[in-house]
Order: structure tokens, then sequence, then C-alpha cells
């Protein structure tokens, strides 16, 4: 895959729940990424050097020179980037990760900062969707009904009381297997973990967020661990891995 | 004036223009082949590669610091055999100029790696002799030992005709002394220089950021302490010198060039900004002229403490 480095321009940002929705244009306007790619954003002014690396981010969105992220506010970087006005521009690469498998039958599962690809598989391939459960922590952001298209399939789960949601966790209510349906998953290492426990690991992809150096294959700084030893390279062979490829030991002992 | 010629010579290598990339910082070298038009750099330096392959460090293996990154990857490699044999073809086939960047875990490794390469006699420039690498057990020492680098050199030396580029530790020792050991030992040239050893600490989790503790810092953070090296060197040893550390923009790189580096490596700028040295290549004929130089070569020293007041830009 031809990877990509251009100029990024903020066009809208709003808030919602605890995240943000950040609308760019591209310069590029041919590119095309696919559900479960990610791009590398600049999270610091072009001169300033600081914080040097840029964040990975899964895509939420696209349109032809439109692209539209979901942002989760954690650290230094996130927090600038939330914060930026309109004509903010940070240089952007990708698209980076393989795109998540297109299965005739799938669920959907997204927590926290894993929301933004689960959409973008809805909406690209509403037809292959059985069921979606989104869990989140806090209310459901206001502008996230409206990107996804009516009479979809999905569940709101929050941890706390949130209008619209059901109160707890995603993997509080038991998932519908039947009909040989695949499940995807992206959010935090918990969810992944506990989804491992009751899902068939040869039917359970999960989609992991991993400390990035460049985000394309070229520091050997990601890993995933791989089943039977050794590991892949979370950004070029993933994100997305199936579960019974995954080392889960040493996934969760390894982890700072 | 003519197009001012971007050329550099380092012992009996020539290099259409003096921008390469470093050690470890693009991956093997093929993996951006469809993406950035590779064979414009001056060479491209592989991935640290050792006798059998290597799985390298756990992770967490990057930890981000300020203006720049500690790493402790540990050497993850496919081994020199499978390089040879799957990827060099791959950039030669491209018209990419290879530097084999080799590493030891004993001085026996070194030779074998050393006599392995003159058997196979790939096409490649040189050979980069990683003698200060510090994520591994006894990567340092033979950067801090200056008998034993001088002695590891000349058997290196003795084993192949490749060039030979050693690569130096900037922490312990003087560089320029490890510069003089490698020199004596017969060494083409000298690359100056690997990462510092560094760490970082989570203090909400009273953790180390990397999982094995320590790494070794790069990034723009430390341009002006291997700069001084640069310079440093430069004045210590007769062989060519190679500059590689903390380059993130045109003025970072030239820096280098004009302190008497006959070529810069670009590292950890290229995981967010890969398209920095041909941006950087594209300008460097304008400055020139700017500058009233003719060539690469003749602003190459330029600026130096240890030459005559004319030659040092007015205040
Ligand atoms: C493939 C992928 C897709 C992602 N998609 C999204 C998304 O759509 N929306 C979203 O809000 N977040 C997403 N993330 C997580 C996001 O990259 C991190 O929240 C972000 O890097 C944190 O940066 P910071 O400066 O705010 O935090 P800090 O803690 O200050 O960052 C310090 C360093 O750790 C890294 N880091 C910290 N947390 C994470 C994490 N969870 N994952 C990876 N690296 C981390 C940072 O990149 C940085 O190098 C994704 C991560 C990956 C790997
Ligand atoms: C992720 C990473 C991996 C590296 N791997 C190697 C290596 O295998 N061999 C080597 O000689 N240097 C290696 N280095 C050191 C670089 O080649 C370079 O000397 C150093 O990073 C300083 O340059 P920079 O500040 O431009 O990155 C590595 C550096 C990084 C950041
Ligand atoms: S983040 Fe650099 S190889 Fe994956």
């Amino acid at each position: 895959m031809r990877l990509q480095q251009v100029r990024a321009r903020l066009l809208h940002r709003e808030e919602g729940g605890r995240y943000v929705h950040l609308v760019f244009a591209m310069e590029e306007a041919s590119w095309r990424i696919l559900p479960g790619q990610f791009v590398q954003l600049q999270v610091r002014d072009a001169e300033q050097y600081d914080p040097f690396l840029d964040r990975p981010f899964s895509v939420f969105w696209t349109e032809p020179g439109r692209l539209g992220l979901l942002v989760l506010p954690r650290g230094r970087g996130t927090r600038w980037l939330v914060s930026r006005d309109p004509g903010t521009e940070v240089s952007l690469i990708g698209p980076l990760g393989q795109p998540w498998p297109r299965f005739p039958r799938v669920g959907l599962v997204g927590g926290g900062s894993g929301i933004a690809p689960v959409v973008h598989y809805l909406r690209t391939y509403p037809d292959t969707v059985a069921w979606v459960r989104l869990g989140f922590r806090g209310d459901i952001p206001a502008f996230l009904p409206k990107r996804i298209p009516a009479s979809s399939p999905v569940e709101f789960w929050s941890e706390t009381d949130a209008p619209g949601a059901r109160r707890g966790r995603v993997t509080d209510a038991p998932l519908p297997l039947d009909d040989g349906v695949q499940i995807l998953a992206c959010g935090p290492p918990g969810m992944l973990t506990a989804l491992k426990e009751i899902l068939p690991s040869t039917r359970y992809y999960a989609s992991f967020e991993e400390v990035m150096g460049c985000g394309f294959g070229i520091c050997m700084g990601c890993l995933t661990p791989r089943a039977g030893g050794g590991h892949f390279r979370t950004c070029r062979e993933g994100p997305l891995f199936r579960a019974d490829q995954v080392d889960w030991t040493r996934l969760t002992q390894d982890v700072r | 004036m003519n197009t001012p010629d971007l050329s550099t010579t380092i012992g009996q290598v020539t290099l259409p223009n003096p921008l390469l990339t470093a050690s470890g910082t693009f991956g093997y070298g093929h993996e951006l082949l469809e993406s950035f038009p590779v064979q414009r750099l001056g060479a491209v330096v592989s991935k640290g590669l050792t006798l059998r392959p290597r799985e390298g460090n756990p992770r967490p293996r990057i930890a981000e610091t300020r203006c720049g990154l500690l790493n402790s990857i540990g050497l993850e490699n496919m081994g020199l055999e499978a390089y040879l044999h799957r990827v060099l073809p791959l950039l030669r086939e491209r018209g990419v100029r290879v530097v084999l960047n080799v590493e030891g875990r004993s001085e026996e490794e070194f030779y074998a790696l050393a006599e392995k390469v003159e058997a196979h006699q790939p096409e490649i420039l040189a050979l980069e002799v990683n003698v200060s690498c510090p994520n591994v057990e006894g990567g340092l020492w033979f950067g801090q030992d200056l008998g034993l680098l001088e002695r590891l050199v000349r058997g290196m030396r003795a084993r192949t005709r490749f060039p030979l580029w050693i690569k130096l530790t900037p922490s312990g020792v003087d560089v320029r002394e490890e510069a003089r050991a490698a020199e004596q030992g017969g060494a083409d040239a000298v690359v100056v220089a690997n990462t510092y050893p560094g760490m970082a600490v989570d203090v909400a989790r009273r953790r180390f950021l990397l999982h094995r503790g320590m790494g070794g810092v790069s990034g723009p953070a430390i341009h002006p302490l291997t700069l001084y090296w640069v310079h440093e060197v430069v004045g210590a040893v007769g062989i060519p010198v190679i500059a590689v550390g903390g380059i993130h923009d045109f003025d970072s790189a030239v820096a280098y060039l004009l302190v008497g580096a006959r070529a810069v490596q670009i590292g950890s700028a290229l995981f967010v900004d890969p398209e920095l040295p041909y941006r950087i290549l594209a300008r460097l004929p304008d400055y020139l002229r700017d500058q009233g130089f003719s060539s690469v070569s003749s602003l190459i020293g330029s600026l130096r403490l240890d030459r005559p007041a004319t030659q040092r830009p007015q205040t």
C-alpha cells in the first residue's frame, strides 16, 4: 500500500460526552481509507518538535478530501489536538495498517477510543452487520447517532447512567453468536481481554492500541506477541488480529 | 552559476549526495519503495544485522521523551543471510545504494560477519559496524574499550575489503579517542554517533517506561550534543566523518556538513516526516548558490573553530 504524508487542515471540531469529533480537509483527495485503518497525526506545532512522535488514530469516516476522527483526550498529544482551532494544519501520514476483513456476517464491539473503526465498518458494509455494541464511560456523544445509518442494530452501553444507553459493560449481556457471525472488536485492553474469555477465539478479532514509533513498519517499536512465539508488528500486520493468533499471556504481562 | 555538485566522497565511496538514512530508522530499506523515491538518497543504511535472526526486547520498546524518544528495540532483525537474499535484491533492482549495518555480540561474531559479507560479495557500498548499541548486553562495551575497539577494527579489516565505517557511541569515553582507535585499526570512516543511553520513569505508576528500563535517546533533543562531537572528531582524525543525531530540518542537517561531516544520516525524524530527506535534497542547490558554494564538498568543513577566523562567519 502506498503511504503518503500530507497536510491536513482542521475544518471543524465538536464535543460530545468525553469525545471530540474532528473533521480535517486533506490536500490529497484520492485517498480511500478502509475500516480499521489508521493515520499518524502530528500533535504539535510544526517547528516545535515536542511532543515529537505522531499519534495513531483510527479513521471514523472519510469522504473525498475529508477525514473524520473521534478523539478521546488522554495525555499531552491528544489534549493539544482537541484544543486546536479550525484552520490549524498538521502533518498526516496514511493510510496505515490492514483494513478489517469483510465477512458475510459480523458482530461489532467498540469501547473507549475504539468506537471510530466500528462505526466506519458499519457505514461501509452495513449489510454484513448483524449487531453492534458500543461501550462508553459517561454520556453518548450527541453527534454519534447522526453518524450511524438509521435503523442500524446498535446498542449503547454506559458504565454510568446515560440517556439512551443500557447501564453496564458491553460484556454484561451475552453476545449473539448464531449464524457463524465473526466478531470484530476495538477498545481498551480490559475490554479486549474480557471478550477473549467469552468468545470462541477463531471467530474473535481484536484491534490493539499499541504505542507506536512510526506507524508504518520502519522502527520495529510496536509489537503484538504471536501465539507460539515471536511477534507481529502491530502497525503493519495489524492492528487487528484473530484472537487465536495472539499470545494473550505475554500481551498482558509485558504492558507497563 | 551552474547547478551545484551535490556529490560527496567517503574514502573510495562516492555518493551522489550526502543524505543517508540511519540504521534502524528506515526498516530494512524496502518497506517504503512504493511510497518515496528512495533511490534518490545518497544511500540507505540497513537495520542492524546479526549473524542469526534476533527477536529483540519485549515491549514497550519505545517511549517518548522531551523533543525525542527512547528506544530499546534490542536489535530485532532477520539476520544477515536472509537480508542478503530477500531484501538486498529488491533494493538493488530499484537502484538503491546500500550500506550494511552489522553488529556482533563478541569479537568472533563480528569477524564471522565480515567473513560472510566477504564471501557473498554483495552489491553494497560499505559495512557500517555498530560498536555502540545501548540495547543489547555488552553492546556499548566495544565502543568504550579503546584497545578492544582498535583490535576489532583491525580484525575486520583483515577479513574484508569492503570499506569499514565504524559507528561510535557518544557515551562514556571521549569520542575523539574512540575515533582515533578506529582510525588506527584501519577504519575508512567513522559514524558519529549512536544514541545516548537514557531512561524514563512513569512517576504515577512508579515504573520505567521501557520494559528493559534503559534505552537510547534520539531525536532533536540530541542534536547539539552530537554536533559538538562531530566537530571535535573531524578535528581529531584524518578519515571522513559521517554525522548522525537529531536531524529534524534543513538547518540541522547542513550544520553537520558545515563543521566537517562528509555525509549525514537522518534517523528518528523519518518516523514523523518521511519526506524530510527529499525536501532537504531539493533545497540544497539553492542554499549552496545563495552562500556562494559550487559544491557540497566545498561547503563541508567551512565552519571550524580550528580554522583561521576569516573563514568563520562575521558576527
Ligand atoms: C491503531 C490505533 C488506533 C487508535 N485510534 C484511536 C481513535 O480513533 N481515537 C482515539 O481517541 N484514540 C485512538 N488511539 C489511541 C491514541 O493513539 C492514544 O490515545 C494517543 O496516542 C495518546 O497520546 P497522548 O499524547 O494524549 O498520551 P500520552 O500518554 O501523553 O502519550 C505518550 C506516548 O504513549 C503513546 N500512547 C499513550 N496511550 C496510547 C494508546 N492508548 N495507544 C497507543 N499509543 C498510546 C502515545 O502515542 C505517545 O507516544 C489509537 C491507537 C492505535 C494504536
Ligand atoms: C528505533 C531505533 C532503532 C535503531 N536501530 C539501530 C540499529 O539497529 N543499529 C544502529 O547502528 N543504530 C540504530 N539506531 C540509532 C540510529 O541509527 C541513530 O544513530 C540515532 O537514532 C541518532 O540519530 P537520530 O537522532 O537522527 O535518530 C536506532 C535508532 C532508533 C530510534
Ligand atoms: S510503529 Fe514503527 S514498526 Fe510499528
